[in-house]
């Protein structure tokens, strides 16, 4: 009896991992294969070796985007929760819209709320943040793609989507387009006296094709084509106060044309009311200096919406987010 | 003794039919010696082939977590599943091949089976690599310490219960620092599924582990709940070890009363050093505990009061010298009149640091005088570094005049030396009297 019992646990522990490997292999032949943009950093696990740790937008989300019968204040940590995905170009999706419920139909990755909800940012996990590699190869990965200070190229990460919601990543590839930010901060104490507070800092950008093909991407004077994305650091809500960019639609003469390796520069002064933002609970709008000198903010660069009729000379325009790193109004770059 | 455990039974049993022995001493004698330990492995007595086969083991099985971990891109998945997968079949099959002969080294199929269970670990992180997920990584140390507890109790196996406990507080621990997630559970676990093993196999190695792996376990709980109740709750929980340990030498495993002392000396001692210092907080607003914080803070104080009372109430167990009664009697000092007044929200901070200081210095002198009067080496040096510690912690911070602070040293430099005199005379006396030994 005793025997029977121990060859029982044996198998028991074939199965428990039979049935881990079994799921994961069901949904690599069976699930949707999407890709996901995503920024990497390199860390190592003792027990599984070298990991790219991956962070994509959906891991951060504004309340704004959350829709249940419940405030998405009252979500708590370890709090079930979808994130409802739709397509944009060559396969890569993104967040529609994130919920309690699970969704009966459609593509949706499963998550769950990984901390408080605060600054108006849900944060959430999906088991997927982790892309391992033999060892080694995480630090060829990180070069290319680009330290901070430099140009970053995210990486965009194929994976299988399971009905449960639930996703294997089975793959990565590299996006055709780099950022990179820099921080213009020659405005010091010095010139504007003793004591006083920082001024809102000038973000230069830089966007280049690392692609073999000729791309295009669209900005204007106005800089349209980049928002403002606050981080949560401080658990206030801040959103961009200027709304001639809302929504921001395609002219032919925004459009800008890169061939291989071309770079386009954008100078973004944010002490202009261009990138004033409210904050919630605040009448009136305020520079970052003056609302948010501890918060940290992010530049996302969005494409315009294509009207009918400009399909054609728009044809080559790169769809996507693109993400900045993290700056805030004492210079610090993350 | 383990081997003959079933023909002992089976002789008890004669005895009472024989009316040698009456049922209450049948009784006695069954508990003395319980069913289960029959199971226990058999052992041919080569220590060091036991020891090495299981390190090797558990050594082995790492390396294949970390020959993994490289994580070979040439080597494709399904082969690295299909490598873990029969390794874990062939160790354990061969295990179970090799209990069918009775010639068989017990301690050879034990290891061979937490050879398995390695595998087994290193399965799950491997399937992790595999498919890139990392959902809440401390679960698979909980998948594993299950695995190794069920094989613990089935087999029965040490070496199993050993790996579960430390799965056990690596979980816990993990939940605790990584997630702030307080899982009380782990605590349970560890009393009530690992401590029986222990207890029923005799093993002294497992339950010194359990013993200290309780609090620790029990800490990452009540971290959640404040850590200001952490040094309180820690005196409790060995506070009530010295009680279990004055039953344990009433019990069927009187071996399990030297361990219960010996791992509440191990951690009770250097929390005492410290209270000379820190004294103990104020415990205000702990009416106002959340959930079950009161009760995770009063458990141990119920525990440790009714093991004590016990402990008083049975003569079998009543302190019986002078020395035992010393030794109980300052362990309930610090329970009367430090830690229950700080429980009751008493300011009693300069109280427990006087409490503490007095009951290090008396647990000093107790060494010193067991030292010399029994010649124990290690139980002299103790008492004489107790002495030492306690004489520069208050160096700064108790003597203002530097003539004081001189007085001490050298008062303590005398007390060694004639400490020294007094060890050295004892020795010579005790061979005159017994030259062989």
């Amino acid at each position: 009896m005793r025997k029977v019992l121990i060859i029982g646990l044996v198998l028991s522990q074939f199965a428990v991992l039979a049935y881990m490997a079994g799921e994961r292999e069901w949904i690599r032949h069976r699930g949707e294969q999407v890709y996901l943009r995503t920024a990497p950093v390199d860390p190592r696990d003792p027990f599984r070796g070298d990991f790219v740790q991956l962070s994509y937008s959906l891991n951060t989300i504004d309340t704004a985007r959350f829709r249940s019968s419940i405030p998405a204040n009252s979500l708590k940590r370890e709090d079930k929760v979808y994130a409802v995905l739709k397509p944009s170009a060559s396969d890569v999706y993104q967040l529609d819209y994130l919920t309690d419920r699970k969704p009966s139909a459609g593509l949706f990755l499963q998550g769950r709320v990984s901390r408080e909800v605060s600054g108006g940012q849900i944060q959430v996990r999906y088991g997927i943040e982790q892309y391992f590699v033999q060892q080694g190869s995480g630090i060829e990965i990180e070069r290319k793609r680009g330290e901070r200070d430099d140009l970053q190229i995210p990486m965009e990460v194929a994976m299988a989507l399971g009905r449960s919601g639930r996703a294997v990543l089975t793959d990565y590839r590299w996006s055709r387009i780099g950022i990179r930010l820099e921080q213009n901060t020659v405005t010091t104490e010095d010139d504007r006296g003793e004591g006083a507070p920082p001024r809102s800092p000038t973000v230069i950008l830089t966007l280049k094709n690392v692609s073999e093909t000729p791309l295009q991407i669209a900005d204007n004077d106005a800089h349209c084509g980049f928002s403002l994305q606050t981080e949560g650091d401080t658990g206030r809500r801040f959103t961009m106060a200027d709304t001639r960019c809302s929504p921001y639609v395609l002219k032919e003469s925004d459009l800008i044309t890169l061939a291989p390796g071309q770079e386009y520069r954008a100078e973004l002064d944010t002490a202009l009311p261009r990138w004033y933002v409210l904050q919630d609970g605040v009448t009136g709008s305020a520079s970052l200096a003056a609302a948010a000198p501890n918060e940290r903010f992010r530049m996302v660069y969005r494409p315009p919406v294509v009207l009918p009729g400009m399909d054609a000379s728009a044809n080559l325009l790169w769809q996507g987010e693109l993400v900045s790193p993290a700056f805030s109004v004492r210079g610090r770059i993350d | 003794m383990d081997n003959n455990n079933p023909w002992l039974r089976a002789e008890i049993a004669q005895w009472l039919r024989e009316g040698i022995i009456n049922d209450q001493q049948a009784q006695t004698l069954y508990a003395r010696y319980p069913a289960f330990v029959a199971y226990r492995p058999k052992s041919d007595g080569a220590w060091g082939k036991v020891i090495f086969a299981l390190l090797g083991a558990g050594v082995f099985g790492l390396g294949v977590i970390l020959l993994f971990a490289y994580n070979w891109d040439g080597m494709h998945r399904y082969l690295k599943l299909t490598v873990i997968a029969v390794g874990i079949l062939a160790t354990h099959g061969t295990a179970l091949l090799m209990a069918k002969n009775d010639n068989a080294n017990p301690r050879v199929v034990e290891s061979l089976h937490l050879l398995g269970t390695m595998l087994f670990g290193a399965g799950i992180w491997l399937v992790a690599q595999i498919y890139h997920f990392d959902a809440h990584y401390p679960n698979g140390f909980l998948l594993w310490c299950l695995a190794a507890l069920s094989l613990a109790w089935a087999l029965p196996s040490v070496a199993h219960g050993v790996l579960a406990t430390i799965l056990l507080l690596l979980w816990s621990g993990l939940e605790t620092f990584e997630f702030g997630r307080h899982l009380p559970v782990a605590s349970w676990m560890l009393l009530l599924l690992i401590l029986p093993l222990a207890w029923l196999q005799r093993s002294t190695p497992m339950l010194v582990l359990l013993l200290l792996a309780v609090p620790l376990s029990y800490a990452f709980t009540v971290f959640g709940i404040g850590d200001k109740y952490l040094f309180i709750v820690g005196l409790l929980l060995l506070s009530s070890y010295f009680a279990v340990a004055r039953l344990a030498a009433a019990s069927a495993f009187p071996a399990s009363a030297s361990v219960f002392s010996f791992c509440a000396s191990m951690l009770w001692l250097p929390l005492i050093y410290i209270g000379t210092f820190t004294g103990l907080p104020l415990l205000s607003g702990m009416s106002q505990l959340a959930g079950f914080g009161l009760l995770y803070v009063l458990l141990p104080l119920l525990f440790t009061i009714v093991a004590w009372g016990v402990v008083l109430a049975r003569s079998t167990t009543r302190p019986a010298s002078p020395e035992q009664w010393l030794e109980s009697g300052l362990v309930l000092l610090v329970l009367v009149c430090a830690v229950l007044p700080a429980l009751f929200g008493g300011d009693v901070s300069g109280l427990s640091r006087l409490v503490f200081n007095l009951v290090f210095l008396a647990y000093g002198v107790l060494y010193v005088y067991r030292g010399t009067e029994y010649l124990k080496g290690r139980v002299l040096s103790l008492g004489c570094i107790m002495l030492v510690l306690l004489g520069t912690a208050r160096f700064t911070d108790l003597f203002q005049s530097l003539l004081a602070r001189s007085a001490i040293f050298l008062l303590l430099g005398v007390l060694l030396f004639v400490i020294g005199l007094r060890y050295s005379k004892q020795n010579t006396r005790r061979k005159l009297e017994k030259p062989r030994a």
